[in-house]
């Protein structure tokens, strides 16, 4: 062990990185960690714009605030229960132009 | 305040460490990446960032895209972070020193304990940090930085890091120069 290598050592603290576990996370899911976060971000918005918390959310979904909180983190891989669910408590659309609610062209 | 090896390649001193300082539950390396994937900590960022967000470089980006492209660009630097500890250092030609570049932009020659930054072409993420050698760099901390100076409260707090390091490193034997580093800082 040279001289700076020794100094380095010296200074070390006991608590280690746990980035490369969650930087392998992030890269091998990036796909959907991606639409998770436009989610979030849509989710963000439209809380602001409404004036609600993340607990009013919760209570219209009847779900936790914590749930809630996984979601605006852009840490859940959201069913399509959870994202219609998100649809109608806030009155947005999450998903747009998937379903044509029933109504045919003539 | 302790350091804690990001990666450092066995019997050298080649690789990324960072700043770990006290009462704090994480290391400044792994805090920066976790904020800079979330996207609930960022719109809280952007949204009292605002002004600097429609009134510099970026005008016409929505809060929400901001929030995106933070994580594209964050995703792109681990990226090639996580490529090093994959591949080594010595399969890049310059290394770390291709991320890092010194912290002044009117500042061209490499020199040891430089203050040093690092960021993605075209992009506001920094990350800052202090070269110890061409391949041996401690993380001091990480910013979004949307304005050409470093008056903004989140930036200055970086460049007292930066210092708190210096001291921290000499207190500890590392020897570094009083007369580097010493103009107005980017």
């Amino acid at each position: 062990m040279n001289d700076l290598q020794e100094k380095l050592s010296d200074m070390e603290g006991k608590i280690p990185s746990e980035w490369k576990q969650a930087a392998k996370h992030r890269r091998e899911n990036r796909e959907w960690l991606n639409k998770s976060a436009a989610i979030a971000v849509k989710v963000l918005e439209a809380l602001n714009q409404q004036n609600l918390s993340q607990k009013d959310l919760a209570e219209r979904m009847s779900i936790s605030p914590q749930q809630i909180n996984k979601i605006v983190k852009g840490q859940e891989n959201l069913t399509l229960e959870t994202i219609s669910k998100l649809e109608t408590a806030l009155g947005i659309q999450i998903i747009p132009g998937l379903v044509s609610h029933g109504k045919s062209a003539a | 305040m302790k350091l804690t090896r990001i990666f450092v390649f066995e019997n050298s001193d080649e690789g990324l460490l960072s700043i770990h300082l006290d009462g704090k539950l994480q290391n400044e390396f792994d805090h920066f990446f976790d904020l800079m994937n979330d996207p609930e900590w960022l719109y809280d960022f952007f949204v009292q960032q605002k002004e600097d967000l429609s009134g510099g470089f970026y005008r016409d980006i929505s809060v929400g895209e901001a929030v995106l492209k933070t994580i594209e660009e964050a995703g792109e630097m681990e990226d090639i972070l996580y490529d090093f500890t994959e591949q080594g250092l010595k399969e890049d030609k310059n290394g770390l020193q291709s991320l890092f570049k010194p912290l002044n932009n009117f500042e061209y020659i490499i020199t040891t304990h430089q203050k040093s930054k690092a960021r993605i072409r075209k992009g506001w993420l920094r990350l800052y940090a202090i070269r110890l050698d061409a391949n041996c760099y401690i993380v001091t901390g990480g910013a979004i930085k949307l304005t050409l100076d470093m008056k903004r409260e989140h930036l200055n707090s970086e460049l007292k890091k930066l210092e708190l390091t210096k001291m921290f490193l000499r207190e500890n034997g590392i020897k570094y120069p009083e007369n580097l580093n010493t103009f107005q800082d980017e």
